[in-house]
C-alpha cells in the first residue's frame, strides 16, 4: 500500500528563516506584560504553547520529512517528562542534568521502539507505535513506586539556572519563558539545518520514493531509525520542558496526546517545520477560546478538524499560501493597471506566478490527486 | 565457526533463562494462587472477554482489509451501540429488541459517516483517515456526553439471565455464558458469510486485490459502505452485549480500541482467523493476569505483542507479506 503523503507542503529556504525571525520577535512579548497590556497568564500560556509547538515539531521530523506516520509520539514526550521530573525530584536540582537525562532516555526509548517497529511499514507501523505508547501509559499508571501512579509527580522543583555570575530561577515566569524560547529557537534552527543537510535530503528522498533510495544503495531502515531517534529526542526535550511549565501525570502519555500532536501538524501544515508550531498555537488558542464559552469544546473542535481533513489537508500554511498565490497576483495586476500598465505587461505577470511561489507546485499536485480517486 | 558457537551459546543461555523463568513462574507465582475451580472460572471469563475482542477486532480487520482504513472511531461506535441499547431498553423494556435494533442503528450511522466523510479520502494517504476518524472520536464522544451525560450508567441484566448457574463444581453468571454463546455465534456467522456466500467471496477478492476485482467488472467501492456498516454494527452489538457486564460512560470505547488494535496486530493484519486466535489469547491473558499479576495486567498484552512481533512480524496468522 502506498504510504506517500499526498498534498504535502515543502518548506522553502526563505520561509524557514522568516519564521526564525518571528520566533525572535516573540521575545518582545513580555514587554506587554511589564507594561500591563495583558496579564501574566498570557506569558505562561505562550510558554506552554512553545513547549507543545516543539513537541509538534518533533512529529514533523518523522511524519513530514521522513514520511513515517507514528501514532505514538506521546511515548517520548512522556518519557522526557517523567525523566526530567524524576531527575529534578530525586537526583539533582539542575535543569541541564534533567534535559540531558530526558534526551538520553527518550533517545533510547525511540531507538528500541524504532528498532522493533521500523521493520514493518505503513499502517502496521502506525499501529505498533500506538501500542508502544499505550504500553508506556500503562507503565506510568502501574509503576506506583516510581511514577506515583495516577497522581503523577507532585512538587517538581523549578531549578535555578546560572548564566555567568547571574543566578536566575525558573520559577519566575519571565525566566521560564525566555529559557523555553531559547530552547525552541535552538532546536528549530537545528532542525532547519538538519533538513537541509545531506542527511535531511536523504530523509526527504525516502519520503518521496523509498524504493529508489533503497536501490541507490542507502540503508533506508537505518536512516528511518535515526530520524525516529532524533524525533524522539526532540519530543523528550519538549516533555522535560513540559514538566517544568506544567505537571507530570500519566495523562500526558494517553493516546490523546499523540493525536493532538498530529492535529497540530495537520492544522499548521506538516513538512514545513514552522507549520506544526503555528498549528500548535492555533489549536491551543482555539481550544482555549472555545472551552471558555462551552464545555462541549470537543465537538466543535472535532467538526473543525474533520473540515480541515476533508477540505484543507495542507493546513493553515497551505491555506495562506494558496491565498497568497491567488491574491498577490491580483494585487500586482491592480497596481499595474492603476499605474497605467499595458495589457501585455499584465499577461507577463501571469506567467511569472508559479515561479515566484514554489508552493504552487505541491498544490496543483494535490488537486490532481483529488480528481483521480484511486478507487 | 567461532561466531556460530558463540551464537548457539547465547541462544542456549537465553532459552535456559526463559525455561528457568517459566519454572519459577509456575511453581511460585501461579500454583500457590490458583485452584482448579478458579482456573476454570478465569478460563470462562477470559473466553467471554476474548470473544468480545474477536468481534470488535474482526470488524476493524475487515474494514482495514477491504478499504485500507484504520478506523479509530471503532471504539466510539462500540460505545454508541451500548448507549443506543440502553435507550432502547429503557423505552421498550425489551433486551432482545435492543440487542437486535441498536447494532442496526449503529450500522446506519456508520454507513452515513462512511458515505459523507470517508469517501472523499479514498486513494489518499491512510494518515488522513486516521486523522479523520480521530476527529470523529471527538465528535461522537462529546455528542454522547451531551445526550446521555457524563455520569456512569448501569445496564440491568435481561430477564432470565440475572442469576448464576452451577456446573462442574463452580457457579457462573448465566449472562456471561450467554455473551460467550452469542460471541461464538457472531464469529461463526462471519466465517460463514465470508467463506460461503457470494457476497463474502467478493469481499475477500477485494481484500486480496482491489484492481483485479474491479477488472472483473465488480464495482468494489459500492461494497465499502456496506462492509463499513457491517463492521461497526457488530462492534455496536458487542457494545450492547458488554453493557450489562461493564458500566456505560462516554469514554468506554477509548481503551477498547487500543486492545482491538493489539489483537489485530498480534493476529495478523487483515486475517480474520488471526484476529480470532489473538482475541481469545489476549482475553485469556487478561483474565489470568488479573488474578496472578494484578499490577501488570495492563502491560501484559503489549508484552505479548512485542514477543510476537519479534518472532513473527506479520502476526500469528498473517499470511500477507510485510512490505
Amino acid at each position: 500500500m502506498s504510504v506517500r503523503l499526498s498534498g504535502l507542503l515543502r518548506g522553502t529556504e526563505k520561509s524557514y528563516y522568516w519564521f526564525l525571525v518571528l520566533l525572535f520577535l516573540l521575545g518582545f512579548l513580555p514587554l506587554g506584560t511589564v507594561a500591563g497590556a495583558y496579564s501574566i497568564f498570557y506569558l505562561r500560556f505562550t510558554t506552554e504553547l512553545l513547549v507543545l509547538g516543539l513537541f509538534a515539531l518533533s512529529v514533523d521530523i518523522i511524519m513530514g520529512y521522513t514520511g513515517l506516520v507514528s501514532l505514538g509520539p506521546a511515548a517520548f514526550f512522556g518519557v522526557g517528562a517523567y525523566a526530567g521530573g524524576l531527575t529534578l525530584l530525586n537526583l539533582a536540582n539542575s535543569i541541564w542534568l534533567a534535559l540531558l537525562v530526558a534526551l538520553v532516555l527518550s533517545g533510547v526509548a525511540a531507538w528500541v521502539i524504532g528498532y522493533l517497529s521500523i521493520r514493518i511499514r505503513g499502517v502496521y507501523f502506525a499501529m505498533l507505535t500506538l501500542a508502544f505508547a499505550e504500553m508506556f501509559h500503562e507503565l506510568a499508571f502501574n509503576w506506583q513506586s516510581l511514577t506515583g501512579g495516577s497522581d503523577g509527580l507532585a512538587g517538581v522543583p523549578r531549578p535555578d539556572i546560572g548564566i555567568g555570575p547571574f543566578v536566575l530561577s525558573l520559577a519566575d515566569p519571565y525566566v521560564c519563558f525566555y529559557f523555553v524560547l531559547a530552547v525552541v529557537i535552538l532546536i528549530y534552527y537545528g532542525c532547519v539545518r538538519l533538513v537541509n543537510s545531506p542527511f535531511g535530503r536523504i530523509l526527504q528522498a525516502i519520503r518521496d520514493n523509498e524504493e529508489r533510495i533503497e536501490f541507490i544503495g542507502y540503508d533506508v531502515r537505518a536512516f528511518k531509525r535515526r530520524s525516529f531517534v532524533i524525533s524522539g529526542m526532540i519530543g523528550g526535550v519538549s516533555g522535560c520542558l513540559f514538566a517544568l511549565v506544567r505537571f507530570v501525570d500519566p495523562g500526558i502519555l494517553h493516546w490523546f496526546t499523540s493525536a493532538e500532536a498530529l492535529v497540530m501538524n495537520l492544522f499548521g501544515g506538516m513538512g514545513t517545520l514552522y507549520g506544526p508550531i503555528i498549528g500548535a498555537f492555533a489549536f491551543l488558542f482555539a481550544r482555549d477560546l472555545i472551552s471558555s464559552y462551552t464545555e462541549h469544546w470537543r465537538i466543535i473542535l472535532g467538526i473543525v478538524f474533520v473540515a480541515f481533513v476533508l477540505y484543507s489537508p495542507q493546513g493553515i500554511v497551505g491555506l495562506s499560501r494558496a491565498l497568497m498565490e491567488r491574491v498577490v497576483p491580483i494585487i500586482i495586476r491592480l497596481i499595474r493597471t492603476i499605474l497605467g500598465g499595458t495589457r501585455r505587461e499584465s499577461a507577463l505577470s501571469g506567467v511569472g506566478e508559479s515561479g515566484l511561489y514554489p508552493g504552487n507546485q505541491s498544490f496543483s499536485k494535490q488537486e490532481q490527486e483529488k480528481t483521480d480517486d484511486g478507487t | 565457526m567461532q561466531r556460530r558457537t558463540a551464537k548457539t551459546l547465547v541462544i542456549t543461555l537465553i532459552a535456559a533463562g526463559v525455561c528457568a523463568g517459566l519454572v519459577w513462574l509456575i511453581s511460585y507465582q501461579i500454583l500457590p494462587k490458583m485452584t482448579g475451580k478458579m482456573a476454570f472460572k478465569q478460563l470462562l471469563n477470559g473466553l467471554t472477554l476474548g470473544l468480545m475482542y474477536v468481534v470488535i477486532a474482526s470488524g476493524l480487520s475487515l474494514i482495514f482489509g477491504l478499504m485500507e482504513v484504520i478506523n479509530f472511531a471503532h471504539g466510539a461506535l462500540y460505545m454508541l451501540g451500548a448507549y443506543f441499547g440502553l435507550t432502547l431498553f429503557k423505552l421498550t423494556g425489551n433486551f432482545w429488541l435492543s440487542l437486535m435494533v441498536a447494532p442496526i442503528i449503529v450500522g446506519v450511522v456508520g454507513m452515513l459517516l462512511e458515505y459523507s466523510t470517508f469517501r472523499p479520502l479514498y486513494g489518499r494517504n491512510p494518515l488522513y483517515h486516521i486523522l479523520l476518524t480521530f476527529g470523529l472520536v471527538l465528535i461522537i464522544g462529546n455528542a454522547a456526553e451531551m445526550v446521555w451525560g457524563k455520569a456512569y450508567h448501569l445496564f440491568p441484566r435481561p430477564n432470565g439471565f440475572e442469576g448464576t448457574v452451577g456446573f462442574f463444581g463452580i457457579t457462573y453468571p448465566t449472562y456471561r455464558l450467554f455473551v460467550l454463546t452469542v460471541g461464538i455465534g457472531i464469529s461463526i456467522f462471519m466465517w460463514f458469510m465470508l467463506k460461503k456466500t457470494k457476497f463474502g467471496l467478493i469481499i475477500r477478492a477485494g481484500t486480496h486485490n482491489r484492481e483485479i476485482t474491479s477488472a472483473f467488472g465488480i464495482d468494489i467501492s459500492r461494497y465499502f459502505t456496506v462492509v463499513f456498516g457491517f463492521g461497526v454494527a457488530i462492534a455496536g452489538a458487542a457494545g450492547v452485549l458488554m453493557a450489562p457486564i461493564l458500566s456505560l460512560h462516554p469514554h468506554m470505547g477509548d481503551g477498547i480500541i487500543i486492545t482491538a488494535f493489539v489483537v489485530v496486530v498480534v493476529g495478523g493484519l487483515g486475517s480474520l482467523s488471526g484476529a480470532a486466535v489473538a482475541g481469545i489469547l489476549i482475553g485469556l491473558l487478561e483474565s489470568f493476569s488479573v488474578v496472578l499479576f494484578p499490577a501488570f495486567t495492563g502491560v501484559m498484552m503489549y508484552f505479548v505483542m512485542v514477543i510476537v512481533l519479534l518472532v513473527r512480524p506479520q502476526g500469528i496468522l498473517g499470511v500477507e507479506e510485510i512490505r
